[in-house]
C-alpha cells in the first residue's frame, strides 16, 4: 500500500504562466519516456523478481517516480492556471483545451494519449533490468531536450533536478544487474531467465 | 522566508537524502557507512516532521490530530501555487 506525503519531493514554483512550455513538459507525465510509463514499469516488474533486494529497488523507484510524475503534473497544472482564452490561443494550447480544458491528463506532447504499450514486464528480470537502464536514459534525453527548449528558471530547477535522478536510477539499475548476474548459476553463462523455475 | 515554508524545506531536504541513501542501500545492504548514513537523516527527519506537524498541521494522515477537527484538507495541497 502507499501513503501520501502531503509534500512534492522538490519544489515547484512557477511564477509566469507558459502554456506553450505546459505542451512542452506534459511529454514527462504521459509521453513514450514518462514518468507514468516508468513508475508503471517498475511496479509492475517487481512482483515475480526472486531476489529480494532487485525487487525492493523496484519497488523504491517505482515509489518515487510516482513523486516525479506529482512534480511534472504540478509544473504543468501551474503553467496554465489562469490563462485568459487569447492566451491558450497564442500559444496554441487550444489543441488540449478543447479535450481537458486546463486539467491534467497524461498524454505525450503531440497529444497522443498515455498507453501500456510505452513499457514492458516481461517476467525475465535480465531483460527488464535492460530495459529499465534504457528507460532512465531515454527519460534523461527527453529532459535535456525540455531543457533546450526552455529558457524560464522556475521551471529548469525542478527539470534539472528530475534529470539527475534520471542518472542515479540508471545506476542502481545497473548495480541491480550487477547482482542479479552473480547469482546466476555457473553453467548459465548467456543469462536465460532467472525467474522461470526451470532456469534457477 | 517564514519558519513554515523554511521547516518544510528543511523536511524536503532530509527526506530526499533519506530516499537516495535507500536507494543506494537496496544495492550496497551492507555498507556501513551508508547505514549509519542512514540512521542520522531518519532520526533527523523523523524529529523535523514531528516539530512540522506539531506546529503547522499534517504531512501524512498519522500526522492528524483529530481534536483540532479535520486538519487533513485544511491546508493548501503540494501542487497549488503560492498566492
Amino acid at each position: 500500500m502507499w501513503n501520501y506525503d502531503r509534500k512534492l519531493q522538490y519544489p515547484v514554483n512557477i511564477k509566469h504562466p507558459d502554456a506553450k512550455a505546459a505542451k512542452i513538459i506534459i511529454s514527462q507525465y504521459g509521453g513514450p519516456d514518462g514518468e507514468l510509463a516508468a513508475s508503471l514499469r517498475y511496479l509492475s516488474q517487481r512482483y515475480s523478481v526472486p531476489y529480494r533486494d532487485v525487487a525492493g529497488l523496484l519497488t523504491d523507484i517505482g515509489t518515487e517516480e510516482l513523486a516525479h510524475m506529482e512534480m511534472i503534473s504540478a509544473i504543468v497544472f501551474q503553467l496554465t492556471k489562469d490563462l485568459s482564452i487569447e492566451e491558450i490561443k497564442e500559444q496554441g494550447f487550444d489543441s488540449f483545451f478543447v479535450d481537458h480544458t486546463t486539467g491534467i491528463y497524461p498524454a505525450s506532447a503531440a497529444g497522443v494519449p498515455f498507453t501500456a504499450s510505452y513499457f514492458q514486464s516481461k517476467g525475465d528480470i535480465i531483460t527488464d533490468l535492460h530495459e529499465d537502464m534504457a528507460a532512465e536514459q531515454k527519460a534523461r534525453t527527453t529532459y535535456d531536450n525540455i531543457i533546450m527548449l526552455i529558457d524560464d528558471p522556475d521551471i529548469l530547477d525542478p527539470i534539472k533536478f528530475l534529470r539527475e535522478r534520471e542518472i542515479v536510477h540508471f545506476q542502481r539499475f545497473g548495480e541491480a544487474l550487477e547482482r542479479t548476474k552473480d547469482r546466476l548459476n555457473c553453467r548459465n553463462f548467456y543469462a536465460i531467465n532467472p525467474e522461470f523455475p526451470s532456469n534457477k | 522566508m517564514n519558519e513554515k515554508k523554511q521547516l518544510l524545506l528543511d523536511i524536503q531536504i532530509i527526506a530526499f537524502v533519506v530516499k537516495d541513501v535507500q536507494l543506494f542501500l537496496d544495492t550496497h545492504p551492507t555498507c556501513e557507512g551508508a547505514l549509519e548514513y542512514f540512521k542520522y537523516y531518519n532520526n533527523l527527519l523523523t524529529a523535523l516532521t514531528s516539530e512540522y506537524e506539531d506546529k503547522f498541521g499534517p504531512l501524512t494522515v498519522y500526522g492528524v490530530n483529530s481534536n483540532d477537527g479535520w486538519t487533513w484538507i485544511a491546508e493548501p495541497w503540494p501542487w497549488e501555487k503560492e498566492a
